[in-house]
Order: C-alpha cells, then sequence, then structure tokens
C-alpha cells in the first residue's frame, strides 16, 4: 500500500512538475529566441557599421590628403606665376620708363622734323623734274609725316624720309645730270636735253644748238634764260658728258650766273 | 517529490536568468549600436565639412591659376 502510494505520490509529483514547468515555460518561451534574434541583429550592425565607417573615413581622409597634395600644388605654381608676374611687371615698369626717356629723347629731333619737313616740302617744288622723281617716294612719306593724321608715321620713319631725301638732294648737287624735256617756244614745243650741274645751273640745248640757254633755280620752280650763241657750246658739253662726241674731253665755255 | 520541484524551479530560474541577461545584452547592443552611430556622426560631420571646404578652395584657386596662366599667355 505504501508502495503503491509511493508510485502514485512520485506520479502527482512528476504530473506536478510537469504541470509547474508547463504552467511556466509557454510563457517565457517565445520571447527568448527573439532576443536573441535582436541582439544579434544589433551586433551584427554594430559591427557592419563600425566596419563601414571605418572604411568611409579611411577613404575620406585619403581624399582629404590629396585634395591638401592637389592644394600644394596648385599654391607652387601660384607662386611661380606671381613671381613671374612681379618680374614681368618690373620688366614693364622698366620699360616705360624706358619708354619715357626714349620718348624725351625723340622731342629734340621731331622738333627738327616738324621743322625741316615743311622746308624740304616747299623747297621740292623748285626742284628739277628728275630730282623730283628721285624724290617722290620720300616727298609722299615726308608729306604723311607733316600731316596731322592718326595713322601719322612714326618718328623714325619720318626721320628716314628726311635723312634719304636729304641724301639724294645732295647727291644731285654734287653731281652732273642729264635730262630732256619740252621746251614751249612760240607756242611750239621743242625737245631739249638739259644738263643740270648740281642744283646751281642746268644749260639746255636742242639738237641743232639753235634753241640753247641755261636755267636757273627760282622760287617755283626753274628759270629758263634764252643763250642761242652758247648752243654749239652746250651741245659739245653734253656730248663730252655723254661721251659721244667724236674728239677728245676738252674745256668748253658757257655762260653763268647765280642768283 | 522535493527534488523534482528544485530542479523544476532551478531550471526556470536560469532560464530567467539568461532571458534576463539576454535582455540586458540586447538593451546594452542597442546603447552600443545608438553610441556608435552617435560616434560616427560626430566623426563625419567635421570630415564632410573639411572635405567640402578643400574641393571649395581647390575650384577657387584652379579658376585663379587659370586667369592667371590665361593672362601670361597673353
Amino acid at each position: 500500500m505504501i508502495c503503491k502510494f509511493n508510485f502514485f505520490s512520485t506520479k502527482i509529483t512528476s504530473l506536478l512538475l510537469l504541470s509547474t514547468f508547463s504552467s511556466s515555460l509557454p510563457a517565457k518561451l517565445p520571447e527568448a529566441p527573439s532576443l536573441f534574434k535582436e541582439w544579434v541583429t544589433t551586433e551584427r550592425m554594430i559591427s557592419k557599421e563600425s566596419s563601414n565607417w571605418d572604411t568611409e573615413k579611411e577613404a575620406i581622409g585619403d581624399l582629404i590628403e590629396l585634395l591638401e597634395e592637389e592644394i600644394q600644388n596648385i599654391d607652387e605654381k601660384l607662386n611661380t606665376i606671381e613671381e613671374k608676374n612681379t618680374e614681368g611687371e618690373e620688366e614693364r615698369i622698366k620699360l616705360a620708363d624706358q619708354n619715357e626717356e626714349l620718348k624725351e629723347a625723340l622731342l629734340p629731333i621731331t622738333s627738327t622734323l616738324e621743322f625741316l619737313e615743311p622746308k624740304i616740302l616747299n623747297l621740292s617744288k623748285s626742284f628739277p623734274p628728275p630730282l623730283q622723281d628721285d624724290l617722290k617716294s620720300f616727298l609722299s612719306r615726308i608729306q604723311e609725316g607733316s600731316s596731322s593724321k592718326a595713322n601719322q608715321p612714326s618718328t623714325s620713319q619720318r626721320l628716314q624720309a628726311i635723312v634719304g631725301a636729304l641724301a639724294k638732294i645732295d647727291k644731285f648737287n654734287s653731281s652732273i645730270a642729264v635730262d630732256e624735256k619740252l621746251l614751249s617756244l612760240d607756242g611750239v614745243e621743242t625737245k631739249v636735253t638739259v644738263m643740270y650741274f648740281g642744283l646751281g645751273i642746268a644749260y639746255f640745248s636742242d639738237e641743232t644748238g639753235t634753241l640753247a640757254g641755261y636755267m636757273l633755280p627760282e622760287e617755283g620752280g626753274w628759270t629758263t634764260y634764252d643763250y642761242p650763241t652758247a648752243g654749239p657750246d652746250i651741245i659739245e658739253a653734253i656730248s663730252f658728258y655723254k661721251r659721244t662726241a667724236q674728239k677728245q674731253a676738252s674745256f668748253v665755255n658757257l655762260p653763268f650766273r647765280t642768283n | 517529490m522535493a527534488l523534482p520541484l528544485f530542479v523544476a524551479h532551478a531550471e526556470t530560474g536560469s532560464y530567467s536568468k539568461a532571458e534576463a541577461e539576454l535582455k540586458a545584452k540586447n538593451q546594452n547592443a542597442l546603447q552600443n549600436l545608438a553610441n556608435v552611430r552617435e560616434k560616427i556622426k560626430n566623426e563625419k560631420i567635421p570630415l564632410a565639412t573639411k572635405l567640402s571646404s578643400l574641393e571649395r578652395t581647390i575650384a577657387e584657386k584652379r579658376r585663379e591659376l587659370d586667369r592667371l596662366q590665361r593672362l601670361r599667355d597673353n
């Protein structure tokens, strides 16, 4: 009986235990896995976000380093250019000063040019035709130089024109030149040969020596003076100059006068 | 009868303890996550600011460099 009771009591105890267990477990069990899952998920997130941030931080750090290097490079280039610009600016100022000095040095030249240009232009009207032909290019440049146009030639060009013209005039004045021209006599134009002795005097004669004389430079051009008796001598002198004479060169008497 | 009950109680107690520990760990992990996020945010903002400031500086300097190079070439 006792045994039976014991067995019974054991059974009851087991049932009680089961009932106790079964009454407590179902209420708790569903929460644990979800808690565990949540914890694992959270830990994973911590790990993932930390790791991602570490990677991102490293990348940003590298990028910052690169950008800083780039800034350094650009700064170096800027400094180089600024140094060069400073040098360029200094050079510009130096050149501007030189320009001013040259302008000042040019002032007397300019005033001389302004004095000479109208004079030469005025004188050129009385130059003989061969000299005027020679001076054509210089005279046109002098004409432009003396004008007050915006595209006036530079001082050096004006100076070159004056020097060139003076050289030509001087050369003509110290040499003999022969030219041909038409002379009007009693309404009839006759071709004569003219031999210029510089700008001092010129002798002319037609082929026959009947229309002959001398010319003198005067204001407004060369004035013709008839001197028919000198015709043969003038022809002879011209032939000596042209080397067309049939005899040896000799002294020839020619009329002479100056203004 | 006392022993099985004790075992049952002991098992229930350790489960509860484990569960409580799990809860605490979870809470702790959540707190850690929040801390990590806060730390990331605190680190990210100055770095992002520095990055954009550097990018702006570079853009300005490049423009200046281009301008000076053009001036020099002219």
